[in-house]
């Protein structure tokens, strides 16, 4: 009788990169129906174009490089979709495509793939676009629910409220905030849908609260410090969560795997100086929101805040 | 900074019958010299010479601390000595014992016990009845009761450091989930058994006596133990890896940490036993019978599991056939447990006293490895019991950086294999560590 024989364990827990990066892709939904409901058949076009020329660009580059054919893993469609939430719904096609393809070619595959990019890809395609094209990245537009094909137009943005004009920040309410229902990028102003996907992050075990909590720590410590110094030019701690792209980065950018820590304590410190690093840019930066700079400048640290790590278990002194 | 962090796995396990059954005593039996951790014990029969039940077939020499006897399990005729291969595949001399009869049809009479208990009494008989832990550390059961023991296990070598056994850590827990030898004694324990814990914590000296156990042991029975003065009950779910560990219920039952990589209570004064060690003490200090028999948590590839008795050095096989359980071709028999055990290619590997269980898996429920690059998603960090970055050690290893992974604490690993267990990218990571430990051990040991 012939018999396999191969080391433990002998069991395995049926997770795989697909069922990971699965639970991802349903984590993004909900923002990606709000955005949807919020832009209609622009967001569509968006979304869609993104994770397409991201697919393709990842079996461009499996070719090229003599990788296996196989697409199962979906990292490359949440990729795409990841970037396609970042961007205003404005933003034409073109644009989309070529963010995917810089994600997926520069962000992703010239490092080596998947477990060896040190920067979010995402972030990186966005920052491509945003640096290539700002007139076509940050065309924020009101959002017009129910119609098919809003009219583009100059989107009114509460982080350049708080840049320009700070007296007008107020006028954009926190209900407003957290419902979504103002300009910005398709998946970042939904406040509800994005803490929907995070929860389900939690939930799933795969993502731990750490690096979402220590953004929301590091942001809100400094937001309720300038409040308390002046609370005419410096909106409070729930504004500066719920505009922009705050959650968008805590919740669903920030916790990628390959580039965030894996440490309790690197964790926590990542999100910290992510969040810091999002209110020095949001109040004294040239760009208008800060959050995915914050979470771009974290990344080349993680290496170093992975040494923050425990002590493992029985290095005791016997003296 | 544990808050939200650790990630517990609840393994699904169905209770078999506790009752338990015996596997009738095959033709031959194959009993390996070494069965424990330690060396090898030396030959004390000659092929050709009949021996009967309970005899001494090797025995380690007064210096090999770290060796236990071997007995006969039944009377019968020596036919040779043969060299085979362990289920951990290591080298081993073994003897080839044709069985003339079955000494449970007509237990013969037992010696007395001695009537001056002292320790070192205690200790000889234990020693001499070759009572082994079972488990990935399947030491003499008299080098588990307090002193450190000899020798480093691996890695940094530290000297022991003596202190007073203080604590005596009793566990009912079995090596892994879906293992029930040991909870099946505490659910239904013997008088054997409570008499070789009452000696062996009068061998170790311990003052405290914690129990450590799941849901399975029965409070009423277990009263007069607990009653005890500085006797206590720490109940830890079964189901989860982690608690199975004698690390996690030192930890847990006295607030110490059993010093990696040495995984020796005894540094920390502790005293850490199972309870079916302590059953056979208990027999052998009762009856004068030493271990000749071993039991298993048989789980064929259908169904709830058995347990099931089976005299030291049946071969799998017939383990397997008296139960009615047909491995198939291009399956997996494992000796040992799910996470931790070893799979082995005969059929005729014998039972030993380091083993709890036999699993049998069909050729569809095997797990398939695929050595697909880590992405650092973080949830091997957060079972490791140990407390390690499994992820970032299995790159170091897999790029033969052995140096760099001992310095990563490569050593602290204790192979329970959990990271792979969770792992999306289904790296063999206890193959990478596994690996990269013989690597370094056989380069220290060129030196």
């Amino acid at each position: 009788m012939r018999l396999v024989v191969s080391f433990s364990p002998h069991t395995l827990s049926g997770n795989t990169t697909g069922s990971y990066f699965t639970a991802w892709l349903t984590a993004a939904a909900p923002a990606c129906l709000a955005g949807i409901w919020f832009y209609g058949l622009r967001a569509v076009v968006v979304l869609g174009v993104s994770v397409l020329a991201a697919v393709l660009s990842e079996a461009l580059c499996r070719k090229i490089m003599g990788r296996e054919m196989d697409l199962s893993d979906r990292h490359a469609a949440l990729l795409g979709l990841l970037l396609g939430l970042c961007l205003s719904p404005a933003t034409p096609w073109w644009v989309a495509a070529i963010g995917a393809f810089v994600t997926v070619v520069l962000g992703k595959w010239l490092f080596g793939g998947l477990g060896f990019y040190p920067f979010h890809p995402v972030l990186v395609g966005w920052a491509v676009c945003y640096i290539s094209f700002p007139a076509l990245t940050i065309n924020y537009m009101e959002p017009a629910p129910g119609l098919l094909w809003p009219p583009a137009g100059e989107g009114y943005v509460p982080l350049l409220a708080l840049k320009m004009d700070p007296s007008e920040m107020y006028s954009f309410s926190l209900a407003t905030l957290f419902w979504g229902n103002y300009a910005g990028p398709i998946g970042a102003t939904s406040a509800l849908a994005l803490i929907l996907g995070g929860l389900y992050l939690f939930k799933r075990g795969l993502v731990t609260p750490h690096i979402p909590v220590g953004f929301l720590i590091g942001l809100g410590l400094l937001a309720l410090v300038y409040q308390l110094l002046d609370s005419d030019v410096n909106p409070g701690v729930l504004w500066h969560f719920l505009s922009g792209t705050a959650l968008l980065a805590a919740l669903l950018l920030a916790p990628e795997p390959t580039t965030s820590p894996v440490t309790p304590w690197g964790m926590l410190l990542f999100g910290l100086g992510a969040g810091l690093t999002c209110f020095f840019i949001r109040h004294y930066g040239p760009h208008p929101d800060g959050a995915f700079y914050g979470v771009l400048v974290f990344n080349a640290l993680t290496p170093i805040l992975d040494r923050f790590k425990p002590k493992p278990f029985g290095r005791t002194s016997l003296a | 900074m544990k808050f939200m962090f650790r990630q517990t796995l609840r393994f699904d396990e169905a209770t078999p019958d506790l009752t338990g059954e015996r596997i009738p005593l095959p033709e031959r039996l194959t009993i390996p010299l070494r069965q424990q951790a330690g060396g090898p014990a030396v030959l004390a029969v000659e092929p050709g010479q009949e021996v009967a039940a309970g005899q001494v077939l090797a025995s380690p020499e007064p210096d090999q601390v770290d060796a236990a006897p071997v007995h006969a399990p039944a009377p019968g005729l020596v036919k040779e000595v043969v060299s085979l291969k362990d289920f951990r595949g290591q080298p081993v001399q073994a003897i080839v014992l044709e069985v003339a009869g079955d000494p449970e049809a007509a237990p013969e009479e037992a010696p007395a016990p001695p009537a001056g208990r002292d320790r070192t009494a205690l200790a000889e008989m234990i020693r001499e009845a070759g009572v082994v832990a079972a488990g990935p550390r399947s030491w003499p059961l008299a080098l588990s009761l307090g002193s450190p023991r000899p020798g480093g296990g691996g890695g940094e070598a530290e000297a022991p450091a003596a202190r007073p056994c203080d604590h005596f850590v009793l566990s009912a827990l079995d090596e892994e989930p879906g293992l029930f030898v040991q909870r099946r004694l505490a659910a239904r324990p013997q008088p054997a058994l409570f008499e070789g814990l009452k000696a062996l914590m009068e061998m170790s000296g311990a003052g405290k006596l914690t129990v450590v156990a799941d849901k399975h042991l029965d409070e009423a029975a277990w009263r007069e133990v607990l009653s005890r003065p500085g006797a206590s009950l720490v109940r830890l779910a079964g189901e989860v890896m982690d608690n199975c560990l004698a690390e996690t219920q030192v930890h847990k039952a006295t607030g110490r940490q059993v010093p990696l990589p040495q995984g020796d209570p005894g540094q920390v004064g502790v005293a850490f036993v199972r309870l079916e060690p302590a059953y056979w003490a208990g027999l052998a200090l009762g009856t004068g019978r030493p271990q000749t028999a071993k039991w298993l948590t048989v789980s064929p590839p259908q169904g709830v599991s058995r347990l099931v008795e089976a005299a030291l050095g049946t071969p799998v096989g017939h383990v397997l056939s008296s139960l009615g359980i047909e491995p198939r071709e291009g399956g997996k028999v494992i000796l040992g447990g799910r996470l931790t055990g070893w799979a082995i290619y005969d059929l005729n590997t014998p039972i030993t006293k380091e083993v709890d269980g036999l699993v049998v898996l069909d050729p569809d429920q095997i797990a398939h490895f695929r050595p697909e690059p880590c992405f650092n998603c973080g949830l091997c960090v957060r079972v490791c019991p140990t407390w390690l970055l499994p992820g970032e050690l299995s790159k170091y290893c897999e790029y033969n950086r052995h140096e760099d992974a001992e310095a990563h604490d490569l050593f602290h690993c204790i192979e329970c294999g959990l990271c792979a267990y969770v792992c999306p990218a289904k790296r063999p990571m206890v193959h990478y560590f596994r690996h990269a430990k013989e690597e370094l051990m056989a380069r220290r040991a060129g030196q």
